[in-house]
Parts: C-alpha cells; sequence; structure tokens
C-alpha cells in the first residue's frame, strides 16, 4: 500500500497525529528558543572577558572538590566491582571489612565531625559516602557467605555517580574560568552596569544567577513550609473528618481560591501582608537580630501569598490521595482499636504518602516558576543576602522586570532573560517529571 | 489473665487527649482555606469602597469645600534632544455645561520648584497665566460644587502624536468617586419583566407547586395568543431597548419564556388527561417534553445575562472609561477589558480544535509506541511549566522578526497565539480524561454494528466526551484569562487609550494593547494609594468574570451529566 | 419487586435460644437502619464463648452488617443508626457512651479482602499491640513471633519479617490479617467472609487455622459457602431480608432444619 493509499484509507488519524505533533513542536520551540540565546549570552559574556566559550581550568582539580571527586568514583568503582565479583572465601580485605565493632563506632563519629570541620562540603559528604560504602559491602559480602541473596542497589551507585559528576564539575570550574562558572557560581547579578553603552557587555557587569536563584529558593520553601502543613492537614481534615455538608461548603473554597489570578495575590500581599511583615521585621530590627530595617517588599512577604497560593493545589491533590487509599485499610485499623487520630497518622498518611509527596513536588514546581505575585511581593532587586526582610529578586521577577521595559531583541539584557529562563525552565521540568513519575506510580499502586 | 495483659498499658487518658487535640488542629487547617478567602475579599473589596467614598482626592460639593487637582507632565515637555519645550501649555477650564469657560496659560520654565497654585471659585480663575518649574506639581483647587471639565487646548501632552504635536484631550474633575459603580442599574422595566417571566418558569419547571400550575393551567387552550404576546414583547423590547446587547438577551428570554410556558400547559393537559391530579407534580415532569432541554438553555440564557451584567448595568469603570493618569478615580479599563476578551477569543480559536484533535489522537488512535508516549509525557509536563516560559516562548516566536519569529510584534494577535499554546496542554490532559471517562461499551457496540474508528469516535464518543471536554476548555480559558506574565513579557503595556486592533499585528495599525491582569499589575505597581483603590477595583472585576465563566462551565457539566445518566 | 409482602412471610424465630456453651455476646432485639432503609428487624441472637458461630444468608440480608455491629464498626457510616442491645459478658456495648477502643481491642476483625497495611509485616502485627500498650523491642518481637506462629503463617515469613506485608500472596495476606488481629488477644474475632477473595487452597488453611483459634478465642463468621459453615462451624444462623430465621447448632441446621426457608436455602431449592 503506497503512501497515498494509507493517507486516503487513514485520513481521519494522520490529521490528528499531526496534530497531537504540535506538542512536540511546542516543546522544541520552547526549548529551541531559550537554548539558542542562552548559548548566545553566553559566548557573548566569555568573548567581553576575554575568555573561550567553556574554558576549562583544570587547576580545580587539585582542590578539596577534586579530591571529594576521586572518593566518590572509588566508592563507586568498588561497590560496582565488588557486587559483581564477590568471593566467597575469606581474603585478607577482611581485616578492613569487618574491624571491631568500637572502629566502626569510631569511624562514624570521625566522618560526622569532619563534616564541621573541613572546609570543602562536598569533600565531608564523600567520606560520609565511602563510610557508607564501607559497611554496605560488609553487610552484603556477609550476607553472602551465608548463602542469603544480594539484592542490588542500582540507586545508591546512581547517587555516587551523580555526585561524583558534580564534584567533577565543580573542580573543574573552581576558578570560575568560564561563562558556564560565572553564571552557575558567583553571586553579584547586575546585568545593568554603569557603561558607556549600556546595551553592550562590559567590565560592570556580572551575572551570578545564584542571587536570583536563593531569592527563588527562600520564596519557594518559604512557601512550602507555610503550605504543607495547612494544606496536608486541610486534606487530611475534608478526607478523614469534615462532615459531608462542611465538604461541601469547604471544597469550592479551595478550587475558587486556586483559580484566583496570581496578579491579584501579588495585589494583596502588596496591600496587606507586606505592611504586617514590616511589623514582624521592625520587632526582629528593634532586638538587633537583623541589621537593617525592613522593607514593605521582601520575600517573607512573597513566600506566605506564594504559600497561600499553592496551598489549594496541594491540598486537593493530597485529599484525592487520601480517598483513593482503600477503606479496608482505616476499617482495619480501627478495627483494632486505633483512635482515628491514630488511623490516620500511622495508617492513612503513610499509604497515601507518595501521593502527597508528589502534590508537594508539583506545588514546589508552581511555586518556583510563580511570576507575578512575586514579581509584586518580593521586589526588583537582585541581592545575594539571608536577610529576608530586605527587596530582593527572584527568578520569574527578573524576567518580568526587565522585559516590562522595551527590550531590543539581541541585545545583553535580552539575553540574560533567555538564560534566567533556561535554567527556571530545567528546574521547574526536573520537578514536574519526578512528581508525575510519583504520582503515576501512585496511581497504579492502587 | 491473658499474656498480653502483663505489658505496661499506655496511657488512654493521653490517647483521648491527643485525638480531641488532633481533630481540632486538623479542622483549623481545614477552616484556613475559607479563612484566607474571607480576608482576600475584604482586603480587595475594601478600597474600592471605603476609599472611594472617603478618597485621596474629596469631592468638591457644597460640604467640603476645596477639591485638589494635581496636574503632571515629566517627560512631555522634553524633546528628542533633551532639551526643554518651552510651548506653554494651555487648558481650557469650563463648568456649568460651558456656560462658564476660562484658559489658564502654564509656561513651564528650567528651574525646578516654581510653583502657583491656582484657585476656582464662582467668579473665575485666580489667575490666568502661571510659572510652574519642570518637574514640579502645582494644584488646582476647586471650591465649585459640581464637575470641573478640564481641556487641554495646546502644549505638550503625555499622549503626543508620531508628528510631536499634541493630542487634545479631556481631564475632569471628579467629585464622585465610586468606583464600580456609578449611575445604577439602567434595565428597562420590559428587560426585567422578560428576566422575571423566565425565572418563574425555570422555578416552575424545577419545583412545581400545584397553586404555581393552576395559574398556568388557566391559559390551556390560549397557547396561540400567548405565543405571540409573548413574541410581541420581544420585538417591543428590542426596539425600545434602542437593539442593545441588553435587549437583545431581554428579547432571547422572551422568545424562550415563549416556548416553555406552551410546553409547560401542554404537559399539564396531557397529565390531567392521564387521569392524576395537578397536586402529583413528581409526574409532571416526565409529561413535559424536552424538560431538560429547555431547562439547559434557560439556564445558558440566565448565566449568559449575568456575564454580560456590566454592559447592562452600565459600569463605565468597565465598559467606557480609559486609563486616565492624571486622575485615578476616573480611570477605567476599556482597553484592558476588550484586550481581554480578544486575547481569549484568538487563545480559544487557535488552541481549542488543536488541542482536541490531539487528545481524540492519544486517547483513541494512538498504539503504544515511542513518538505517543513521547507526547503523552510531554503534554503531562508542559502543563507544569511556568507560564513565563510561554511568554518568552511567545516573545522568540510570534513577537519577534527574523530568525524564526513570525514578526506580530507586541500585539494581540501574538499574545492570543501565546495563551492559546499555554493552554493547549491543558485542554489536551482536561479532554484525554472526559475521553477516557466515556464507557467502553459504547464504543463497542459502536463497532458491533460496523462502524470505522472515525465514526465511532465522531458520532459516539465525542458527544459524550464533549461536556467534559467544553468544561475542561473554559476552566483553562478562564486560567489564562488571569495569567499576566506571558503577556508582561509578549509586550503588553498599561498606558492604552483607544481599543485594541486584533489583527494590528497582521495588517499594520497600532499594536498596543493591554489585558485586566496586566493593568491589575500596572496600578498596583504605582506609588499613588488612588490607583492601588483602582487596582482593588479592576480585581473584582476579574474575578467576577471568572466565577461568571466557571458557573458557564459548572451548568454545561450538569446537564450533561443528568442526560449521561 | 415488593419487599413488603415477602418480609410477612419470614416467622421471628422467637423460641428459646438455647446454646451448651457459656454465652460470650448476646444480641438483643437490634433493629437497624440505613438512612430510610431498614436492615435489621429485631434481631437477637446469642454467640457461645470458645466455639465458631457462622452466619449464612443470600447476599444482602444483614448478615455483614450484624456483623459489624459486634464490634461497633456501623458507628463509621454517618447514615447509620440503631435500637437494641448487645452486651459482652453483661456489660452492654451499644450504649453512646461504651468505649469504642476497649470495645475494639475486644473484639478483633478480619475482612473479607486481606488489608495488609504497607508497613513491614513486623510492623503490622505489631501496630495493635503498640497501639494499647508500651512494649519493650524484646516483649514486642516475643509477640509477634507468637502471633504469627498461631496465624499458622511463621513458617514461611520468619525470616522476612520486615519486608512489606503486601508483598505477600493473598491467603498469606489474610493469615497476617489474622495474625494482626490475635496479637491483641481479642476475646472475639469477627470474620467478614475470609475467604471469598481466596483460592481453595489458601481456603483450607484458613479454615484450619479457624478451628484451631477456637480454642482460645470466640470467633463469629459470616460466609456464602454452605459447606464452610457446616465444616467450621459449632452454631449456625440464617438470616434472610434482615431478619434472623433460625439459629441452631450445625448439625441441626444442616440435617433437619425447623423453617421451610432455612430447608430451602440449604437444598439449594432457593428463590
Amino acid at each position: 500500500m503506497s503512501y497515498f493509499d494509507y493517507l486516503k484509507h487513514n485520513r481521519a488519524r494522520v490529521t490528528l497525529f499531526v496534530m497531537s505533533l504540535s506538542v512536540i513542536l511546542i516543546t522544541l520551540g520552547i526549548i529551541q528558543t531559550l537554548l539558542f540565546e542562552t548559548i548566545t549570552f553566553l559566548s557573548e559574556i566569555a568573548d567581553a572577558r576575554g575568555w573561550f566559550t567553556f574554558d576549562w581550568d583544570f587547576s580545580g582539580i587539585f582542590s578539596g572538590a577534586g579530591a571529594a571527586s576521586g572518593v566518590f568514583m572509588l566508592a563507586y568503582l568498588v561497590e560496582k566491582a565488588t557486587t559483581k565479583y564477590v568471593s566467597t572465601k575469606e581474603t585478607p580485605f577482611d581485616s578492613i571489612l569487618f574491624p571491631k565493632q568500637f572502629v566502626i563506632y569510631l569511624a562514624f563519629i570521625g566522618i560526622v565531625i569532619q563534616l564541621l570541620f573541613i572546609n570543602s562540603l562536598l569533600l565531608g559528604i564523600s567520606f560520609l559516602f565511602a563510610f557508607i560504602t564501607w559497611r554496605r559491602l560488609a553487610a552484603a559480602i556477609n550476607k553472602q557467605r551465608y548463602g542469603m541473596k544480594v539484592s542490588e542497589s542500582t540507586l545508591w551507585q546512581n547517587i555516587t555517580l551523580g555526585l561524583f559528576l558534580v564534584a567533577l564539575a565543580k573542580s573543574i570550574t573552581m576558578n570560575y574560568g568560564g561563562a558556564l562558572g560565572e553564571f552557575f557560581l558567583t553571586t553579584q547579578w547586575t546585568p545593568t552596569g554603569a557603561c558607556s553603552d549600556r546595551r553592550a557587555l562590559c567590565e560592570n557587569m556580572s551575572f551570578g544567577v545564584n542571587s536570583l536563584l536563593l531569592t527563588t529558593l527562600q520564596v519557594a520553601f518559604g512557601a512550602l513550609i507555610i503550605a504543607v502543613p495547612l494544606g496536608v492537614g486541610c486534606a487530611i481534615y475534608l478526607s478523614e473528618y469534615a462532615p459531608p455538608r462542611l465538604v461541601a461548603i469547604v471544597k469550592p473554597t479551595l478550587e475558587l481560591l486556586a483559580g484566583i489570578p496570581s496578579v491579584v495575590y501579588g495585589f494583596f500581599a502588596f496591600i496587606y501582608i507586606g505592611p504586617l511583615v514590616v511589623e514582624l521585621g521592625e520587632y526582629f530590627y528593634a532586638n538587633g537580630w537583623i541589621d537593617q530595617p525592613p522593607n514593605v517588599l521582601n520575600p517573607i512577604n512573597g513566600a506566605i501569598v506564594v504559600g497561600i497560593m499553592i496551598l489549594p493545589l496541594i491540598a486537593s491533590m493530597s485529599e484525592d490521595a487520601l480517598r483513593a487509599v482503600p477503606n479496608e485499610l482505616r476499617e482495619g485499623s480501627l478495627a483494632l482499636g486505633a483512635t482515628k487520630i491514630e488511623t490516620t497518622f500511622k495508617v492513612m498518611i503513610q499509604a497515601s504518602l507518595s501521593g502527597i509527596i508528589a502534590s508537594i513536588i508539583l506545588a514546589l514546581s508552581r511555586a518556583v516558576g510563580e511570576t507575578m505575585a512575586v514579581t509584586l511581593a518580593v521586589g526588583t532587586v537582585a541581592v545575594f543576602t539571608s536577610n529576608m526582610f530586605l527587596p530582593a529578586q527572584t527568578m520569574t521577577a527578573y524576567i518580568a522586570q526587565r522585559v516590562g521595559g522595551d527590550l531590543p531583541f539581541g541585545e545583553i539584557g535580552y539575553l540574560t532573560i533567555f538564560a534566567v529562563g533556561l535554567y527556571l525552565f530545567i528546574i521547574t521540568l526536573t520537578l514536574n517529571l519526578i512528581g508525575n513519575r510519583v504520582l503515576a506510580a501512585y496511581r497504579e499502586a492502587y | 489473665m491473658k499474656d498480653i495483659d502483663l505489658l505496661q498499658k499506655k496511657n488512654r487518658k493521653l490517647r483521648d487527649f491527643a485525638e480531641t487535640m488532633g481533630s481540632s488542629g486538623l479542622a483549623f487547617t481545614g477552616l484556613i482555606g475559607l479563612f484566607f478567602l474571607s480576608i482576600l475579599v475584604w482586603q480587595i473589596a475594601a478600597p474600592t469602597f471605603i476609599d472611594g467614598e472617603n478618597g485621596e482626592i474629596p469631592p468638591a460639593n457644597e460640604f467640603i469645600t476645596e477639591s485638589d487637582y494635581e496636574l503632571e507632565w515629566d517627560y512631555p515637555n522634553i524633546d528628542s534632544s533633551g532639551e526643554l519645550t518651552t510651548d506653554p501649555i494651555v487648558l481650557e477650564i469650563s463648568w456649568d455645561d460651558g456656560d462658564e469657560v476660562h484658559e489658564l496659560q502654564i509656561n513651564v520654565i528650567s528651574q525646578r520648584d516654581v510653583y502657583e497654585d491656582i484657585y476656582l471659585n464662582e467668579s473665575g480663575l485666580s489667575t490666568e497665566i502661571v510659572e510652574v518649574g519642570r518637574k514640579t506639581k502645582f494644584h488646582i483647587y476647586s471650591t465649585l460644587p459640581q464637575s470641573v471639565e478640564v481641556k487641554q487646548k495646546s502644549g505638550p501632552v503625555p499622549s503626543a502624536d508620531e508628528t510631536g504635536k499634541p493630542l487634545v484631550s479631556t481631564f475632569v474633575i471628579e467629585y464622585d468617586v465610586a468606583v464600580l459603580y456609578d449611575e445604577g442599574i439602567v434595565f428597562e422595566p420590559l428587560e426585567i419583566l422578560g428576566y422575571g417571566t423566565l425565572i418563574f418558569l425555570v422555578v416552575t419547571f424545577r419545583f412545581p407547586k400545584p397553586s404555581m400550575l393552576r395559574f398556568i393551567q388557566k391559559f390551556t387552550g390560549k397557547e396561540r395568543q400567548l405565543k405571540g404576546l409573548f413574541y410581541a414583547l420581544a420585538l417591543v423590547t428590542i426596539i425600545a431597548g434602542n437593539y442593545s446587547l441588553a435587549s437583545i438577551l431581554a428579547a432571547l428570554c422572551w422568545i424562550l419564556s415563549a416556548t416553555m410556558s406552551t410546553s409547560l400547559t401542554k404537559g399539564i393537559e396531557r397529565l390531567l388527561h392521564s387521569g392524576r391530579e395537578l397536586s402529583e407534580t413528581s409526574r409532571l415532569k416526565h409529561s413535559i417534553s424536552n424538560r431538560d432541554g429547555l431547562l439547559m438553555w434557560s439556564n445558558m440564557l440566565l448565566v449568559i445575562s449575568t456575564l454580560f451584567i456590566p454592559l447592562e448595568i452600565y459600569i463605565p469603570f468597565l465598559t467606557e472609561r480609559y486609563q486616565d493618569i492624571f486622575s485615578p478615580y476616573s480611570s477605567g479599563i476599556r482597553a484592558a477589558f476588550y484586550g481581554t476578551i480578544w486575547v481569549m477569543l484568538i487563545a480559544m480559536i487557535s488552541a481549542i480544535p488543536i488541542s482536541v484533535g490531539a487528545a481524540i489522537y492519544l486517547e483513541e488512535y494512538a498504539n503504544p509506541t515511542k513518538t505517543t508516549k513521547l507526547i503523552q509525557a510531554l503534554v503531562t509536563n508542559l502543563a507544569g511549566v511556568p507560564s513565563i516560559v510561554f511568554g518568552m516562548f511567545g516573545l522568540a516566536i510570534f513577537v519577534k522578526q527574523g530568525g524564526i519569529g513570525w514578526g506580530l510584534g507586541p500585539s494581540i494577535l501574538a499574545a492570543g497565539l501565546t495563551m492559546g499554546v499555554m493552554a493547549m496542554p491543558i485542554i489536551v490532559l482536561a479532554s484525554q480524561e472526559a475521553l477516557r471517562s466515556v464507557p467502553r461499551s459504547i464504543r463497542e457496540s459502536a463497532y458491533g454494528v460496523g462502524c470505522t474508528q472515525w465514526q465511532v469516535t465522531k458520532d459516539h464518543v465525542l458527544p459524550s466526551a464533549m461536556p467534559g471536554i467544553m468544561t475542561g476548555s473554559i476552566l483553562a480559558m478562564s486560567r489564562i484569562m488571569g495569567e499576566a506574565a506571558p503577556l508582561v513579557v509578549v509586550g503588553a503595556t498599561a498606558m492604552i487609550v483607544f481599543d485594541p486592533e486584533p489583527l494590528a499585528g497582521l495588517v499594520g495599525g497600532n499594536v498596543n494593547f493591554t489585558v485586566i491582569p496586566i493593568q491589575i499589575y500596572f496600578w498596583t505597581s504605582e506609588p499613588d494609594p488612588a490607583w492601588h483603590s483602582m487596582a482593588a477595583a479592576a480585581s473584582i472585576s476579574l474575578i467576577a468574570l471568572l466565577v461568571a465563566m466557571n458557573s458557564i462551565a459548572i451548568v454545561l457539566r450538569q446537564h450533561f451529566r443528568r442526560r449521561l445518566n | 419487586m415488593n419487599n413488603e409482602a415477602q418480609t410477612e412471610e419470614i416467622p421471628d424465630s422467637t423460641r428459646d435460644l438455647d446454646i451448651e456453651h457459656d454465652r460470650k455476646l448476646m444480641i438483643e432485639d437490634l433493629d437497624l437502619w440505613y438512612g430510610d432503609k431498614q436492615a435489621l428487624y429485631g434481631v437477637s441472637l446469642p454467640i457461645a464463648k470458645n466455639s465458631v458461630t457462622a452466619l449464612i444468608g443470600p447476599s444482602g440480608c444483614g448478615k455483614s452488617t450484624l456483623l459489624r455491629m459486634m464490634n461497633r464498626m456501623n458507628d463509621l457510616i454517618p447514615i447509620c443508626h440503631y435500637d437494641g442491645k448487645i452486651t459482652m459478658d453483661d456489660v452492654e456495648i451499644t450504649g453512646k457512651d461504651a468505649d469504642l477502643v476497649e470495645i475494639r481491642k475486644k473484639v478483633g476483625m478480619v475482612f473479607q479482602r486481606p488489608n495488609p497495611f504497607p508497613k513491614s509485616i513486623y510492623d503490622n502485627v505489631g501496630y495493635g499491640v503498640k497501639l494499647h500498650f508500651k512494649p519493650t523491642r524484646e516483649e514486642l518481637d516475643k509477640i509477634v513471633e507468637k502471633s504469627l506462629k498461631r496465624a499458622a503463617i511463621w513458617k514461611e515469613v520468619s525470616d522476612r519479617q520486615h519486608e512489606l506485608g503486601t508483598a505477600l500472596s493473598g491467603g498469606q495476606q489474610q493469615r497476617l490479617c489474622i495474625a494482626r488481629t490475635i496479637a491483641i488477644e481479642p476475646d472475639v474475632i469477627l470474620m467478614d467472609e475470609p475467604c471469598s477473595a481466596l483460592d481453595p487452597i489458601a481456603t483450607a488453611a484458613i479454615e484450619e487455622l479457624i478451628l484451631e483459634l477456637k480454642k482460645d478465642f470466640t470467633v463469629v463468621i459470616v460466609t456464602h459457602s454452605m459447606s464452610q459453615a457446616a465444616r467450621v462451624s459449632d452454631y449456625t444462623g440464617f438470616m434472610y431480608l434482615g431478619r434472623l430465621v433460625e439459629f441452631d447448632k450445625t448439625d441441626k441446621i444442616f440435617s433437619d432444619p425447623d423453617n421451610e426457608l432455612t430447608k430451602r436455602y440449604i437444598t439449594g431449592r432457593f428463590g
């Protein structure tokens, strides 16, 4: 059958398929635009700074991160090799693998203490990993000698390998030797320096996205701190306790809250939450806990309002997860004489945990990507500071604020928003992928 | 004695205490949503009404003796090379419907902080010529009990046209600062009667009472006259209402009432004919033909009318006034309102057919190949991508010229397409859910009588899934209606004093546009609290529109759900 | 179908309900409604100590409802309300102020579908114990082992107590649920069609277990299978449309029932 005939007989199928291809087109479009402009941006920084693009600096190999990468690699290789070729006979290594109990405790205490004192955190963690690998190996070999089956955990290997790659990347870009290093590792974000030509790139500008990232994370995790207890509590109440009539009122209310546009929330944060936070900040300032007087625009304000925004999302998704748990589990626990609250916390939450976690991850992704409310609540000053009462700027707010003025295409400011956008896209996409995966697994379980 | 009783027992009181504390704590968190909503509503409503009544600009009436009025020319009196324009600004100040006309000449000088306040009273202006420094405020104080119209006759103004010539614009010193309601309800009595009749009939359909039925029973045998009367009333309503939208909707009410009343009388007749009493109201629903359909249409009509109430009861804030940078309280969101409607329309036209097509393919046709799995995963994850990323996609693809850019400029068209792209994954997911909920048996029985796959989809699956798809689409639309982030990126601006031109991106013209969320965003960013009141008013309008849209979705869903069962 | 007419034909077993054993539970004149719909009509029934009592009858006749009444599980259904009295060891358990936690501790229940918690086997069995007591680690170990042994599942799971309980097969899951129930040593164990979701081999294992359990516990079992009732029970009650039609020793019910309806049901000529 020729393609023409196929087309003729399956007209509907082909047309619909082409329609669904548009989804791929959109994704490719998003990735293409973001990637293209980001690469232009990075090469422009590199050009202006007199570097080659992606100028690697291998001197970092001899730093703490370099050592860490070595330890991680070692742990990975040992674990991988040993799970494959295990000798059931005694070997000279046995004295190392099975020392006296107090030696193990001593080693553990030493490794925990060194986390405090070694300058490079990665190196500290690598020692911890080496210790754990050591004990895992000993346990595995012990098991095999007694003829038991050893379950191979590729997850652990993957984590070790991932950390190895992180440490390697960190050691390579240690001295910020390149555009990537400047973007990902420095903390100064001044994309509009005082240059003679405002549109070109000059020495006074610096592009350390971490100052934006820090505020983004402050807002997102602050929002989670507010929304998770309230949202999950609300979900538990609605699915386990509430009389049906109350559910009939509260659920539509939550849906309504979820439907209110984010810019309205931003307005709400600006006129109502901001002044409240300032009062709190004044108290802190009076007690000398913070060194500058608070401002109406601040990350705490943003965290509160984003928390309120994602609360309905967490509540309704967690409630779905709790409702999906079969009623028999609830009855089984109650029939053993558990009180309702014991049933809820010891059985129901454990049973629906992955569903609840999925809802939290998806809500985190929403919080990271939230724009208008954050722009209005957090401010437009990109700073890297732990004082959460001062104006700051999130990644999304930077994009919205920068693009708000007329941006000529191709100038450095135009390129920066795409670089920030790509980073944001990657973060949220990763979170969504994880969340949806967890959710799909949960749906399959029930 | 059992072995287990030898163990140490847990404290029962402690367990009971945990139970009480836990359940009340959870109840507290359960009510938190209601709590936040009430604060939110109060905080948004408060500035509109309270600040509106004793606002920053006191009304100039007999009780309050003075009202002040600020004029600002920040940038317009600087020309392109940065020099000060020395052209004097001439204002024409008039009141008493043009009986009193005075001219005020304002000379802007390069010094700062030079100004002189001007006083208006019965006898006229305190001075005819005033010198004002650049970037300096001065006030016009009015002690008149009525509104004073200020009109610029010449001189540089904020909205200069392309040639640099000033556009003459009109400013009004407002004495009424209630933002959202202005002149009250302006319904024609006939229109109200039309709505009343329809609502009465709907109520009679839903919850029939013998007394109501006895009243309607009187019209048995006179259906033709009744129908004629209703049609005549519809005609009169339209003509009396001067062909306005409200009158057309009311006329539709009359026509629907005609149909409903005839079917009701016939239903009653049938009921009595089958040997039952009027009091057996529960039997009535079986004797009225097409009861569900009629109810659905009347509900739709009522909800749509609610949606258009802003047009009917004449809220100048929403439908008449443009933004007025000089006097916040006389601003409105007309440009933003129409901008929103156009953006939504374009998004709907571009997104819904493609998304529904994609959903049908994924749900009905697709074999689980790698491509379709990829598409499915992309759809799921695209729905969670931050809206601002879609805005950047729109900026690079639709707005930008050159490369892969379509070069539509920061226009309504580009904005609508961007929003369409954003709505797509949401609609696809909702439609898939709807298609999935169609029972297998429908498909199997259709295949059983020899339908092709497309026929099965078109004739059997789609009609059953339609309510779900429509609900999902409406909800997606209501979600993108509140989105501001992508449009900030695409290039919506706040200061628009004309109706948007939807096709300007293609055929040329003024591409600038704004939407309600953007208006709220920019107004909130203004330092003057008066603008915050306006932002609050705009928020209320936006939320009202969203609620109206959602209620259409709910009406649709309920009707079709009842029919499916 | 006209329910009213049919229920009138059913005679109530009003005769004195004599049993040889001591009485553990006594149900007296129990009426129960779900909303407006009455599900039980004046049921009276004694439950003998250290014996197996089976409830049989067609679907929807109220036997599960009656069973769930014995440890007040019906209180979880908001629309359910009842009138009547149930006493356990001459203490009323149907009162408004009765302590549900204590009742359910004394009256355990095994459900139709195996419902192990998504925890390890060890935690599943220890769950109930930890709710009511503060056992030390050694004590808990001992209780878990004992319960698993009594539920005849110890051999299969002794080396994997810390794996998920949900990973077991259906029959093992049901025995795990029984182990979980007997870990807190209740007086009475209620079983709601415990074998309906299991294959014949697992069913045989459970039935054997029930006979074993009756030495220490009082067992009430609801079943659809008449042969199962005949095999495991000492007493049998036949229910129909919310009424207890006949209650007697199992031998008597299955060989020479007094009531015509019971005879027809048992011989399979029902309907």
